[in-house]
């Protein structure tokens, strides 16, 4: 639950990220995708700046990323905004942040353990071939009044 | 991959059990198809594509199960009066093998008694143009980040493109174009290709490449091989990439990784955001978690092309040379595409793949070559005539 | 291209047809022989490639459609001096020598001319014959006809054959 909206959404990885294959998408209950730049990568982190405020509700981010041996890698997770300042949502969102795994049979994921970052918060998953990668999902609160310039993507 | 066991001998008297194979092979139904009733083996060797008409042969064609792609150097000084020689040499040997006949002076004349659907296709690349004196329809394709192009498997002055069902057919074709190609040309690079043997499949299903994915399903058929193939003058243009699969690699994948580079489902061939084969691709369908159902790094969703004048016509060969000492593949796709124009059709698609296509992690153009093919021509002419005479 | 080479293309060409075996006459658009209700037909014909000076050949089948026997006495080239072989065993060795009486093609058979067996000789060509060329010849028949047909020039090597004229013409010169 947070109580003020995202106006980015960072994804931090234990891999580096190949920008050409990397997609992170945040979409409402409606499952209508919030509009976004393409995913800025910085290393392992790949940071999405949404191009609308986000109202009180549920959300889902989902990632697509490649692992460097061409695994491809997917899941998502969901948030809840409540801003008391902003106007109550409908329907809420179930309590985030929950791991889903993959939508797909690829690698299995595991939610091994979730927790509150530095400003954030974090998700690793146990991936079932043999590699750990530990995803960090920080989502960044940034005042309305100084919202980011879109990445240059 | 699933050994299916519909081995059965394809004479006629064993399509009588085809009711109940099919039955029987309920199980793997979704998976590769039941064999063609009615074709029995004696058809396959006989069997003939005329050679005659305003279009060449070996283009629209299903592709026959073994090919080879010559391409030749001109020798210095082979002018265009030399070229028609060589044309009308090649013209007749062609005309002649692809029906059965034998060539003129066949050495083994036997060989040619079965064509198994022989087919010789004539491309001219940019250096015969040259040596004609003349303006050259297409040009080498630009330089691409992912290429790794080898000069033994690249370029070319001439092309024969011989396909046919059986590979001794196509050998002895091979060996008696080059016999009348050498006082003009030598032999620059030949690539031997293959794919599934007559009878073994349907021959509408789409075929698998080495890589075990169902290759060819997007592309044009029937009218539409008219639209994106050919020219009013019945002539096309044609690209050989050679394209080496890192199969090592592409093992170690799950099937949904696979399935993610190329954005379709290995077994069936269905876009990722559709169940059947034949599906069109959905770039906007959603999975449950808002990702797109199409990965927009997957091979398709980059390829993919919708106006039918900028399609296409993909025929590629598998080829599989001997493995190195640590077994690892030498394997890919003698990846042939017709198209009218090159520049139009064929480099924005290969551009898109170059600048993002997951399954360039798998695969690498160590070949390249581009050839205008000119059209067919009619009993008594020669192909290239128009042109060199 | 030199003159005795320029043939309408459509005459050597058509012989391939789609593969049938339609003789040269038969050919669309080809000229009409210059002995009318000639019979016999020159089927496959092609000349082996050689440089100027150099001996070579020309092959095809011979086919006789007429109910009686045909014999070739000669033949003519503007490429080259010609004249009919034979291949035969002279102390173990296949040699070529003229043919005595010509080529006789029995009623309703065939007659083959190949590599390592009975030819027309082109005893020196004037200029090279390129691969490629087309080469018009002329068979004088006993009964004062003539059948006229072009053949292509293919590079050859096989069946054991070689016109290089020192080799297996003792009677090169004569005749
Ligand atoms: C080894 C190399 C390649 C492999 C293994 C490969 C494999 C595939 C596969 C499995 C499909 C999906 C099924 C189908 O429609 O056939 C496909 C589609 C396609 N490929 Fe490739 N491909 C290769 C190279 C290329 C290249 C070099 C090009 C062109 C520059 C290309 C262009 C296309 C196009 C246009 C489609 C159809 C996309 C659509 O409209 O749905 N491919 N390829
Ligand atoms: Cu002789």
């Amino acid at each position: 639950m947070l109580t003020s909206a995202p106006a980015t959404v960072t994804l931090r990885f234990s891999e580096r990220l190949n920008p050409d294959f990397t997609t992170i998408v945040v979409s409402d209950t409606a499952r209508q995708p919030v509009p976004a730049a393409r995913p800025a990568v910085d290393g392992g982190a790949g940071t999405i700046t949404l191009g609308r405020a986000l109202g009180n509700g549920g959300y889902t981010v989902a990632y697509r990323v490649v692992s460097t041996d061409g695994h491809t890698v997917q899941g998502s997770y969901t948030f809840t905004v409540a801003d008391p300042a902003l106007p109550a949502a409908v329907p809420p969102a179930s309590a985030g942040p929950a791991a889903v795994p993959p939508a797909s049979a690829g690698p299995a994921a595991v939610p091994a353990a979730d927790g509150t970052g530095p400003g954030g918060l974090i998700l690793k998953i146990l991936f079932a071939a043999g590699l750990l990668v530990v995803i960090a999902a920080v989502v960044r609160y940034a005042r309305r009044a100084k919202l980011p310039k879109e990445s240059p993507r | 991959m699933t050994i299916l066991s519909r081995r059965r001998l394809l004479t006629g008297g064993a399509v009588a059990g085809l009711g109940a194979v099919a039955g029987a092979g309920a199980v793997a139904a979704g998976a590769e198809p039941a064999t063609l009733p009615g074709a029995g083996t004696a058809d396959v060797g006989t069997a003939t594509v005329a050679f005659h008409g305003p279009r060449q042969a070996g283009v629209a064609e299903d592709p026959p199960a073994h090919a080879a792609f010559a391409a030749f150097t001109l020798a210095p000084g082979t002018d265009r009066a030399a070229l028609a020689r060589m044309l009308r040499l090649l013209t007749d040997d062609a005309a002649r093998l692809t029906q059965g006949v034998p060539a003129l002076g066949d050495t083994d004349a036997p060989l040619a008694a079965l064509p198994a659907r022989l087919t010789v296709t004539a491309g001219f690349g940019p250096g015969l143009y040259a040596a004609a004196g003349l303006p050259s329809p297409v040009a080498d394709l630009p330089a691409f980040t992912i290429d790794r192009l080898e000069k033994r498997w690249s370029g070319g002055d001439l092309l024969l493109q011989i396909c046919a069902d059986d590979p001794l057919t196509v050998a002895h074709t091979q060996r008696m174009l080059i016999k009348d190609a050498r006082p003009f040309a030598a032999v620059r690079w030949v690539q031997q290709g293959f794919r599934r043997s007559p009878g073994v499949q349907a021959s509408d299903h789409t075929q698998r490449n080495v890589l075990g994915q169902l290759d060819g399903t997007a592309n044009p058929r029937g009218s539409l091989i008219d639209t994106a193939v050919w020219n009013p003058d019945g002539s096309t243009t044609l690209v050989v990439r050679r394209i080496r699969a890192e199969i090592e690699k592409w093992d170690i994948l799950s099937v949904t990784d696979k399935e993610n580079a190329v954005g379709r489902r290995m077994m069936s061939g269905a876009p990722l955001s559709g169940a059947a084969e034949h599906d069109e691709p959905d770039f906007t369908t959603l999975d449950a978690s808002g990702l797109p159902a199409m990965p927009d790094f997957a091979h398709v969703t980059r390829a993919h092309v919708t106006d039918p004048a900028l399609k296409i016509l993909r025929r590629p060969y598998n080829y599989d040379a001997a493995p190195d000492a640590a077994g690892n593949p030498d394997a890919g796709l003698i990846f042939a595409s017709y198209q009218r124009d090159i520049a139009r059709q064929y480099v924005p698609i290969q551009q898109r793949l170059a600048d993002k296509d997951l399954l360039n992690e798998w695969i690498t153009p160590i070949g390249s070559a581009v050839f205008a093919v000119p059209p067919g021509c009619a009993p008594g002419g020669w192909i290239g005539e128009q042109l060199l005479s | 291209m030199r003159k005795f080479l320029i043939v309408a293309a459509a005459l050597a060409l058509g012989l391939t047809g789609c593969g049938t075996n339609e003789a040269a006459p038969a050919a669309p658009g080809a000229p009409a022989p210059k002995a009318p209700a000639t019979t016999l037909t020159i089927k496959d014909p092609w000349v082996k490639a050689a440089d100027a000076g150099t001996m070579t050949a020309a092959f095809g089948v011979l086919v006789n459609d007429t109910g009686a026997a045909v014999t070739v006495t000669a033949a003519e080239s503007p490429a080259s001096p010609m004249e009919l072989h034979e291949m035969t065993m002279k102390d173990g060795k296949m040699v070529m020598q003229p043919k005595e009486g010509g080529f006789v093609i029995p009623a309703k058979g065939t007659h083959e001319l190949s590599p390592g067996g009975d030819h027309l000789m082109l005893m020196k060509p004037a200029q090279d014959i390129k691969a490629g060329d087309q080469v018009t010849f002329a068979l004088k028949l006993s009964d004062g006809t003539t059948v006229d047909f072009t053949a292509i020039a293919k590079p050859f090597v096989g069946a054991g054959e070689s016109y290089a004229p020192d080799m297996m013409m003792p009677s090169a010169g004569q005749s």
